[in-house]
């Protein structure tokens, strides 16, 4: 059985001009252990099922679908049946760890307070701190620092070590690597990996840097328009993608080698606040056909762990 | 270390304020038009050779140079020259209304941050609805209102239940020490409820709106992701990080309120430092003057470096 699966999730907020419908019908599920990326440009509503999860939306937010963990909907109770999973079976690692860390507090402080929220005492956190601390590679004495006395990198495996604080099976980050040099970006994905090997944690990773994924994960998500568009193996994904966005994502990765050239999608996501006809990517794709204009293709199981949504799937693949 | 640093800084340039303060307030007095000894010797049988006594007296007769090296050497000493009025120690007398005033405005102060914090926090977190739209436009309305006028209409409506003037009821006889500390408190009430009133406004707008902006922070959706209830998350992770523009105001607003009690000092007959910074100008009771004005300006700059210093404990990068 899966440890956590996100059955027909849909988020939408309400806006002046209409509902915006960011997250469409999202379903996944996570294994223990397993590491899996949700993959997709700005505004496709990654970062939105990531805080769904932990029912983290701002009020005016309206969500459906169910998130399982062990079975049990927790979405279902609301604010106070979600307090208790948070942080001790899903923890998150947010963006920008700029921000994250509360400024005028002592790193060690904030860890120490995630453990007595959830019932530890004073002494349980400090000790805990200096075992976190050491596990993310970072010196114990950083627990007396301010969050603006460390540099980029050191902060990130500060939040690291906050989101394991109370020994979560589930890790979701959020963009874990963004505005943090190349150098830094893979230590920090080695030590998630390290991490969740030695630790058994499941770990969903956000991210719009497609060439991140491989080292990270197993199995990749691509979002696209609020839905997701293909599920595979994350070799696949990079090697032999199926959906004609995947494609053309993968396409406008930078190759090393420069074998072929960088390119670009041309046009714009579609507005979200509006009914969308035929498939989400048609008015872009160049692959399309009549039936992509009418009908949204379903996500469709091609076994071997791959799925697609695409009418065009049996052509391509 | 850095703290330190900012820590030695910040006395210096606070020492430096307050001698140019001085030296203002000492030059402040020797340009502005009409003579303080052509006053005072304004009396019957005055003469030429009474302002000349006089001016002796006061030491007016020597160079503006000597003056103000005199000024300072006495200032050191803690001497600030003696009333024309009274001729009592200015000093003294400043001892006297300043320890008057500082009960009024503190007790004001106090019941003014609790009403801002209370109004302000709700306002902000329950941002739009009925709670903010009240407590915001209250707090506009009171801020708007004239100190004296409010006074008076507190007069008008209270009058007859509480004292109106005066620290304290003359003809209470022998009273014992509790009996003189509840005649106090209630002549305390009225001022204080007004400097209140008047107060509280600005800081519900600033408690408001740096709430609204720290809710806004990252770390406030972390600390809810921790688990943390609307309690927890408001008290240890909004409230402290929004403290930093309050502190700052309310020490801004403190030396205001001392300067700005003259208001309502007069409207309630209150023996304080407004009074008698009022009865000084009427009286052209320059030392006076120039004593209350030196305890203000040293006081608001003396709070200014308080709220510095405080903003450095309550946000680590400010030292930076």
């Amino acid at each position: 059985m899966s440890l956590l699966s996100v059955r027909d999730l849909e988020v939408g907020f309400d806006a002046p001009a209409g509902e915006v419908r960011a997250v469409r019908s999202v379903s996944f599920d996570l294994a223990p252990g397993e590491r899996v990326a949700l993959v997709g440009e700005s505004g496709c509503g990654k970062t939105t099922t990531m805080l769904a999860m932990m029912g983290l939306l701002p009020a005016g937010a309206v969500v459906s679908g169910q998130v399982l963990l062990d079975g049990r909907d927790i979405l279902a109770g609301g604010e106070s049946s979600m307090r208790p999973h948070r942080w001790t079976d899903i923890a998150m690692v947010f963006q920008g760890a700029m921000n994250a860390l509360n400024p005028v507090r002592r790193v060690g402080a904030q860890i120490v307070e995630a453990v007595r929220i959830h019932g530890g005492s004073r002494r349980d956190g400090r000790s805990r701190t200096r075992e976190l601390l050491e596990l993310v590679g970072l010196p114990a004495d950083f627990a007396a620092r301010y969050p603006h006395e460390l540099s980029g990198g050191q902060r990130q495996r500060a939040v690291i070590a906050l989101a394991l604080a109370c020994e979560p099976r589930v890790l979701l980050a959020d963009e874990p690597t963004t505005a943090l040099d190349v150098i830094v970006q893979d230590q920090i994905v080695t030590l998630l990996r390290e991490l969740s090997d030695t630790l058994g944690l499941a770990v969903v990773m956000v991210t719009h840097d497609l060439a991140l994924v491989p080292h990270l994960c197993e199995r990749a998500a691509v979002m696209y328009a609020g839905s997701i568009v293909e599920t595979a193996a994350c070799a696949d994904i990079v090697q032999r993608p199926a959906h004609p966005y995947t494609r053309r994502l993968v396409d406008a990765t930078p190759d090393l080698a420069g074998l072929r050239p960088l390119s670009s999608i041309p046009g714009v996501p579609p507005r979200l606040d509006q009914v969308l006809s035929g498939c989400p990517f048609q008015p872009r794709c160049t692959d399309a056909v009549e039936s992509c204009e009418t009908t949204a293709p379903p996500l469709l199981d091609l076994g071997a762990g791959r799925s697609c949504a695409c009418h065009l799937t049996e052509v391509v693949a | 270390m850095s703290r330190t640093g900012h820590l030695i800084r910040r006395l210096l340039a606070t020492m430096v304020t307050i001698y140019v303060v001085v030296t203002l307030n000492f030059l402040l007095f020797r340009v502005l038009p009409g003579d303080a000894v052509s006053n005072l010797s304004r009396v019957p049988g005055g003469s030429p050779e009474l302002s000349a006594a006089l001016r002796r007296q006061f030491g007016l007769d020597q160079p503006l140079w000597e003056q103000y090296w005199i000024y300072l050497g006495r200032l050191l000493h803690g001497d600030l020259g003696v009333s024309f009025t009274t001729q009592e120690p200015v000093g003294d007398r400043l001892m006297v209304a300043f320890g008057n005033t500082l009960p009024l405005v503190a007790a004001g102060l106090v019941l003014a941050l609790l009403l801002g914090l209370v109004t302000g926090t709700l306002a902000a977190w329950f941002r739009g609805g009925w709670v903010d739209r009240l407590s915001t436009s209250t707090a506009i309305a009171f801020y708007s209102v004239p100190t004296h006028f409010l006074g008076l209409l507190l007069i008008l409506l209270l009058g007859n239940q509480l004292p109106t003037q005066g620290m304290h009821d003359e003809f209470l006889i022998d009273p014992t020490w509790a009996a003189r500390t509840a005649d106090l408190v209630r002549h305390m009430v009225l001022p204080v409820v007004t400097i209140a009133l008047i107060v509280f406004g600005q800081y519900t707008l600033v408690v408001r709106s740096s709430m609204l902006e720290t809710l806004g922070d990252d770390h406030v959706l972390t600390a809810r992701a921790l688990g943390a209830g609307p309690v927890r998350t408001l008290t240890k992770h909004v409230l402290p990080n929004a403290m930093l523009p309050i502190t700052t105001l309310v020490a801004l607003s403190l030396g205001g309120l001392i300067g700005g009690s003259i208001l309502v000092e007069t409207v309630f007959s209150w023996p304080g430092a407004g009074r008698a910074m009022y009865e000084s100008v009427v009286q052209r009771d320059y030392p006076m003057l120039q004593g209350v004005f030196l305890v203000l300006t040293i006081s608001v700059v003396t709070l200014n470096l308080l709220a510095d210093l405080l903003s450095v404990r309550l946000d680590p990068r400010v030292a930076q």
